[in-house]
């Protein structure tokens, strides 16, 4: 329960933003969080190994 | 009483009943056990291949907590603590859905799925991801709350600056509502039908340098 | 057989055995649980909408500002073109191309009398200072009324912090009263009620409020305070912390780089109609990308499926073709 407690924030307060260095790119925090699990998640969907050996036909 | 029981006669392959023809189209590339399959190529061995189910499961709860929505009305969710949730249900779902939907975008072009006759999949694929991009556009709108203002007030400009704006005036929440609940999930639904079908009807597309040839017949 | 084969090769090759109602039940699950997870940790964005009654009480100046430039014909509705008024040489172009002039005026909009007379003609009770000034405003031309309207404008741009209070002395005919009377009628809530009523009882087309409140800057302050701003990838981004429409990213992109972002050049006044048009386009190549020599050879030049079907290639060594 902590850590759902730790885990619940508050998002309605003012968002943080982040200029990305060298582009006009500002970006939310939340948007950035989505993005960065969706690239980490197509990664690890690829490398993380799919279980079940091959069962013949 | 003699019943007649010959299908061939009457709707055998040469049949021209528009009914007949209809029912070859559809099952003959569709029979049960291509509908509901219970083996599948075993190159289908990875996760990538679970984010076209789960963005199918994302629209459910999309949609069950979306008709949740229609049956207290627009305002609702601001007045109650149970509409609030479910409103929330609504949003984390889309979230998923578009979550989903990309990384199963992105998985299906790194395997170029569109090989072996299968590029109607794809082209549904992608018109059921820019339909997407339209209905969440209209739940924006009917946010009913400042965000659903300045959306509006905004997109406005984009949709004017093409000529979109004289007949689809995102000021209007009643527009936006009936278009957000009724006309495009039917339209999206459609196309996502369609686009699930063709996956069943054509296989999952096999890895590169291994597609069945013509020879090989069906 | 049909005169063109529908034949579809199947895979003929090695399978496994599939479960496709239980991997379906199974996504249900696991969607549902993290969706009800993430709704009882997040919940979900609902910033009060604004109204005019808001506006007139937190903004006093910037109302009395806009509804001036309602009365002078040069506040953005009134001067927006179609669909909501028909200006000679308005619309956005791409090229020669202008799609939002072709489309026409389909919903007519009379700012001055919509936002400003008409709910100032529709009070119960006027003031005789009221009175007089319509039946003022009534009697003069355009030329008398512009004149009128453009040095209050002029006025108020010089008065200290905008304050209407604070505006010099000069020829600015009844403007002052009729916009000092439409912001009391606004603080006290009744003009949002009014502003949005049509012809019909049922109401539910917010075009006259939203083009009013857009007028001023106080409902782009609020939004530029959440990061909502155009310029500021604000398509994307939602109030508060939530996160917003990500995979509008692209569409926003454009308008933050130079010359869309730029609207002294003619890409950057037409940015609109410019992006739309990429955009579709950009679309139109994604649809059609099976089609496409070179974009759709893409996967094989740069090979991600090694590593999605290396299993798979590990035990069936590429057949020769």
């Amino acid at each position: 329960m902590n850590a759902l407690m730790i885990l619940a924030s508050d998002l309605t307060g003012p968002g943080t933003y982040i200029k990305i260095p060298l582009t006009p790119i500002q970006i939310s925090v939340g948007n950035l969080i989505v993005i960065v699990t969706m690239l980490v998640t197509f990664v690890l969907a690829i490398l993380i190994p799919f279980p079940g050996r091959k069962e013949t036909n | 009483m003699t019943t007649t029981n010959t299908p061939s006669a009457i709707t055998g392959e040469e049949s021209t009943l528009w009914t007949a023809r209809l029912r070859r189209r559809f099952f003959g590339g569709l029979p049960p056990e291509r509908l509901l399959p219970d083996s599948q190529p075993a190159y289908v061995a990875s996760w990538i291949y679970v984010f076209g189910v789960l963005t199918i499961a994302a629209l459910i709860i999309i949609i069950i907590s979306g008709v949740a929505l229609t049956f207290e009305g627009p305002l609702w969710w601001h007045e109650s603590d149970v509409g609030h949730f479910v409103n929330s249900v609504h949003f984390w779902s889309v979230q998923l859905f578009f979550f989903s939907m990309a990384i199963h975008l992105w998985g299906k072009f790194w395997m170029a799925a569109w090989r072996g006759g299968r590029s109607k999949t794809w082209m549904t694929g992608v018109l059921a991801f820019l339909a997407s991009i339209g209905t969440g556009f209209t739940g924006y709108l009917v946010q009913t709350n400042f965000d659903s203002q300045w959306i509006a007030s905004e997109a406005k400009d984009g949709l004017n600056s093409v000529g979109i704006g004289a007949w689809f005036n995102v000021l209007d929440v009643g527009q936006a509502l009936l278009l957000h609940v009724a006309a495009l999930p039917l339209i999206v639904g459609a196309i996502t039908i369609v686009h699930v079908l063709q996956v069943r009807r054509r296989g999952v597309v096999p890895p590169m340098g291994f597609e069945p040839s013509e020879e090989a017949g069906s | 057989m049909t005169k063109r084969s529908r034949t579809i090769i199947q895979w003929q090759g090695e399978t496994r055995s599939y479960d496709i109602v239980k991997e379906f039940v199974v996504a249900l699950a696991v969607v549902s649980i993290l969706v009800l997870a993430l709704s009882a940790l997040f919940s979900s964005p609902d910033e009060p909408s604004l109204t005019i009654k808001s506006w007139a009480n937190d903004a006093p100046s910037d109302f009395v500002l806009a509804a001036a430039t309602e009365l002078d014909g040069s506040s953005p509705s009134a001067s927006y073109g179609p669909p909501y008024v028909a200006i000679p040489g308005s619309g956005q172009k791409v090229g020669p191309i202008n799609l939002q002039a072709a489309a026409g005026v389909r919903t007519p909009v009379d700012s001055a009398k919509a936002f400003v007379l008409d709910p100032l003609l529709a009070m119960p009770y006027p003031t005789p200072v009221l009175t007089q000034a319509l039946k003022e405003w009534k009697g003069a031309n355009s030329v008398q009324r512009s004149e009128w309207s453009t040095s209050y404008i002029e006025a108020l741009g010089a008065a200290p912090e905008g304050n209407p209070a604070k505006v010099a002395a000069g020829e600015y005919g009844p403007v002052p009263e009729l916009t000092n009377s439409l912001l009391t009628m606004a603080k006290s809530g009744s003009l949002d009620g009014v502003v949005a009523l049509g012809s019909q009882f049922y109401q539910t087309d917010y075009t006259h409020t939203l083009l009013f409140m857009g007028d001023g800057t106080y409902l782009e302050e609020a939004a530029v305070a959440q990061n909502l701003g155009g310029d500021q990838s604000g398509m994307m981004n939602e109030t508060g912390s939530y996160p917003g429409q990500a995979w509008l990213w692209l569409y926003t992109f454009w308008y933050q780089i130079p010359p869309f972002s730029n609207e002294e050049t003619t890409i950057g006044a037409n940015a609109d109609a410019v992006v739309w048009t990429i955009m579709m386009f950009l679309s139109l190549i994604l649809l059609l990308l099976p089609f496409i020599p070179g974009l759709r050879s893409i996967p094989r030049w740069i090979p991600v499926h090694r590593l999605i079907w290396r299993q798979w290639y590990r035990d069936n060594p590429r057949p020769a073709k």
